[in-house]
């Protein structure tokens, strides 16, 4: 059944199973000169050029030119980064000694974080910009700027999301919660992992991306955000299919990862918190960012430290760790309102 | 489908177990009896098993070539006069019924048949485990006749017309959509971004109603005369313009029954770093923020409508959750709405409104063709159909889809079954050797309409069966395998 739906099953039926989506090797006549621009650019270190270029150079890329290793400390980019969980990331990561560029859409936020930063782990650490990742330009800013203050960027974090800090049914949705919270998550997205791309590969120490995921990620319903879990539903599918179109193109030096940081007591979480049942998981599952970024910082470090080139999907909250939780507050009552009151 | 498979399984052990335990006490050849007589008491006609086997295939054969007579005769009958036609219609009409109960009797017995058989085999004599076989046999058969009752009372219940919005309707499959509910005699609105093509496909789909009342028989007739098709224009990802459809079909139809999320938009095959800005807004916002936008004021409207209503949203590449290289945009848009139904459908649990999916497989529309390669042009002529083809599959469902969370889906089993046994065939289908298309433009496609929704297809023969046979019998073989692995495991160890 695979077999027949595999190609190109645009609309394909839901029942045809898994469906790996590959356009053959023979489609050469869509881009032209594969075989010969491969070896123009085999330097890899190509600096960026016009739109024109990027199909050649984006498959020549890391095509076995001299290849950097990642050494630390590293240059770390964090979108979203002025509060929550970015923001924690953003200090576990100085802590260990990387330095990091933080954005948001707030001036205000950002000149208060990075200011807050600076006085903590000095001035020539952190870096902190103006961008919204729903615009296309911002994000290309951003990476100028990036480029600009420290050449060139090994982890970028594609932390910002957005639920519009509404929990309600779909028919209440305000058109503008919809808007936003799509754009954000799903087009910000895309933006940010097509300029990380296209920075990486033409570095010589490539780079690793991350996709944050949240609820929803795993295809299990979201009532009450319905659009948030559609989005970050469409988050891990965008990390594997981009996962797929880098190997297909041979772009060996940039991997694309997911990071999944579990339920995080973040603004974004604490505003769902009305209902019992909300309560009663955000008390037993959810974490303070700083326990968060903890765990997740050491485990992204890892990565570049062990040139692995492998795309992984690093979670806070596995089923293990969530299942022995709801156990002992079920046995013996822990954490019970923890962070809200559950009565 | 795995998962689907063991979930199935699990719910026809579940469903036949507690009979199996009642029961007990009966002596096998009682319940024999019994199977039979239900059986029976099911169908219309009461033939013995053995005969209709044989007649079957000739059945059938008679059955396409009055159809094909029907097609060639009409304008032969205008001559003759109504009343010498009106006894043939009648004739055929009983007959083909007839065929089609004795058709489905044959086939469920045949296939019971099988399974008992396999059982028998493999029980090896033991009488307690072939009683068991009997009982659940017995059970399959009463939930087979359960549901086949079912699905007539429910072709009773679809007389008269739906009101169905379809937006992107203008091109590819939404307009042949949009043209098959109106020969079924719906109202439908079409919409799409421009006010030009929506004029346009409003002209065509009525002179498609005209032609089509030219050839109906008299039945049909009543039914295509209920037909109306009207439009506006609405780009699906701005909001005020999705209200503007919304208060636009009221307005002219009353109310909404189907609501179908078509619009959706691809951009080509390409890496994501090739995609420009505009690109991807675009996508984006058609694909999920329209779907989303024009879902919720769907549900809007049709909550307080006594009937409630239906809203699908179409399937895409990536909806299973498999990776979609060279259109990472659209899969992980398709991806997405996958997982807003799945919440809907949690969040919609006590509303009127139901919220489903349509699946019309691969279509041959501008959608997949745009840079497709050759390479791809060959499994395209084994897999792809023509928009009207899946259309005419897919609307007879959408219209009788009842509850919430249904899957309507073109690219059934029977009929990937059915392409793969017959790709050597299937060549040059679609396209020749280059590359080049070889099928009819959609007008010539049109100018046969009639004569093609007439004949006699085999997988939709096959499609009949599926719902109610196949469910019964693929549980009743599920259960006789338990059985026969639960009381295997038994004796073995031991000898």
């Amino acid at each position: 059944m695979a077999t027949v739906a595999a190609p190109l099953p645009l609309r394909a039926a839901a029942s045809a199973g898994p469906a790996p989506f590959r356009l053959s090797s023979d489609d050469g006549a869509r881009f032209p000169g594969r075989l010969g621009q491969r070896r123009l650019v085999a330097g890899g270190c190509r600096p960026r050029e016009s739109a024109g270029f990027r199909v050649e150079a984006l498959l020549g890329g890391g095509g076995g030119g001299p290849k950097e290793p990642i050494l630390p400390p590293y240059n770390v980019l964090i979108t979203g980064s002025t509060k929550g969980i970015g923001y924690a990331l953003a200090k576990k990561f100085l802590m260990a000694g990387d330095n990091v560029v933080i954005c948001s859409r707030s001036a205000e936020r950002v000149e208060s974080a990075t200011s807050d930063l600076k006085k903590e782990f000095g001035e020539q650490h952190v870096w902190g910009t103006v961008c919204d990742v729903r615009e296309g330009k911002d994000v290309k800013a951003l990476v100028d700027f990036a480029r600009d203050k420290l050449g060139y960027i090994d982890i970028w974090i594609n932390n910002a999301g957005s639920n519009a800090y509404s929990f309600k049914p779909l028919v209440e949705t305000s058109d503008e919660a919809l808007i936003e919270v799509i754009t954000t998550n799903t087009l910000g997205l895309m933006l940010c992992c097509r300029e990380a791309i296209n920075m990486m590969w033409s570095q010589p120490r490539g780079g690793h991306i991350f996709n944050i995921d949240g609820a929803g990620s795993d295809g299990r319903p979201t009532p009450r955000f319905a659009a948030y879990g559609a989005t970050k539903r469409s988050v891990v599918h965008l990390t594997k299919s981009l996962q797929a179109e880098l190997q297909m193109n041979e772009v060996n030096n940039v991997v694309v990862h997911n990071l999944s940081p579990g339920m995080v007591t973040t603004e974004l979480l604490m505003s769902g918190a009305t209902t019992k049942q909300a309560k009663f998981f955000i008390n037993i599952l959810a974490e303070p960012p700083e326990v968060v970024a903890d765990y997740l910082v050491p485990n992204i470090r890892a990565i570049p430290t062990n040139q692995s080139m492998k795309p992984t999907y690093i979670r806070f909250l596995t089923g293990l760790r969530a299942y022995s939780r709801i156990f002992s507050r079920l046995a013996f009552g822990a954490r019970r309102n923890k962070y809200v009151a559950e009565d | 489908m795995a998962a689907a498979v063991v979930h199935l399984s699990v719910h026809g052990r579940l469903r036949r177990s507690p009979e199996i335990v009642s029961q007990t006490c009966y002596r096998p050849s009682l319940l024999r009896c019994r199977a039979f007589k239900q059986e029976t008491g099911g169908d219309d006609e009461k033939p013995s098993s053995p005969p209709p086997k044989r007649r079957k295939g000739p059945l059938y054969k008679l059955k396409a070539a009055m159809q094909g007579l029907a097609g060639s005769r009409s304008a032969a009958a205008e001559v003759y006069g109504g009343q010498y036609e009106r006894a043939v219609e009648k004739a055929e009409e009983i007959f083909f019924s007839v065929a089609t109960q004795v058709g489905r009797y044959v086939i469920t017995m045949t296939s019971s048949g099988v399974v008992l058989a396999v059982g028998f085999q493999l029980s090896g004599g033991d009488s307690q485990t072939n009683a068991l076989i009997w009982y659940s046999w017995l059970g399959g058969v009463i939930i087979g006749t359960m549901l086949g009752a079912n699905s007539v009372l429910e072709e009773h219940c679809k007389a008269g017309p739906r009101n169905v919005v379809i937006t992107g309707s203008t091109r590819g499959l939404g307009k042949a959509l949009a043209r098959e509910f109106l020969l079924s005699g719906d109202r439908v609105v079409v919409a799409s971004r421009s006010p030009e093509s929506v004029v346009q496909t409003i002209d065509e789909l009525e002179e498609n109603i005209k032609e089509g009342l030219s050839v109906a028989k008299k039945k049909q007739r009543e039914t295509l005369l209920q037909a109306k098709v009207v439009g506006t224009s609405c780009d699906v990802c701005k909001p005020e313009d999705v209200k503007k459809l919304v208060n636009f079909a009221v307005e002219e139809l009353g109310s909404i029954d189907i609501w179908i999320n078509n619009a959706g938009t691809n951009k080509g095959f390409r890496p994501l770093v090739n995609f420009s800005d505009e690109d991807i807004t675009q996508i984006v916002s058609t694909n999920l923020v329209g779907s989303l936008l024009c879902t919720r004021e769907a549900m809007d409207v049709m909550q307080y409508q006594e009937k409630g209503g239906h809203v699908f949203n179409m399937d895409g590449a990536g909806s299973g959750g498999s990776s979609t290289p060279l259109t990472a945009v659209y899969g992980s848009t398709k991806c997405g709405l996958r997982q807003f139904q799945a919440s809907l459908m949690k969040e919609s649990r006590r509303s009127k409104v139901g919220v489903h999916t349509a699946s019309p497989g691969m279509v041959l529309t501008d959608l997949l063709l745009s840079g497709s390669s050759l390479q791809n042009k060959k499994v395209f002529n084994i897999i792809c159909e023509l928009p009207e083809t899946v259309a005419r599959t897919l609307v007879p469902r959408m219209r009788v889809v009842k509850g919430s969370g249904k899957a309507v889906n073109y690219l059934t089993p029977p009929r990937i079954l059915l392409a793969l046994v017959t790709a050597w065939v299937r060549r040059g289908r679609w396209f020749d050797e280059e590359g080049r298309a070889v099928y009819a433009a959609e007008a010539d496609r049109i100018r046969n309409w009639a004569e093609s929704r007439a004949r006699f297809s085999f997988t939709d023969a096959m499609e009949m069966y599926t719902e109610t046979t196949w469910v019964s019998v693929f549980s009743l073989s599920v259960v006789c395998a338990f059985i026969m692995l639960s009381s295997s495991g038994g004796p073995f160890p031991g000898t």
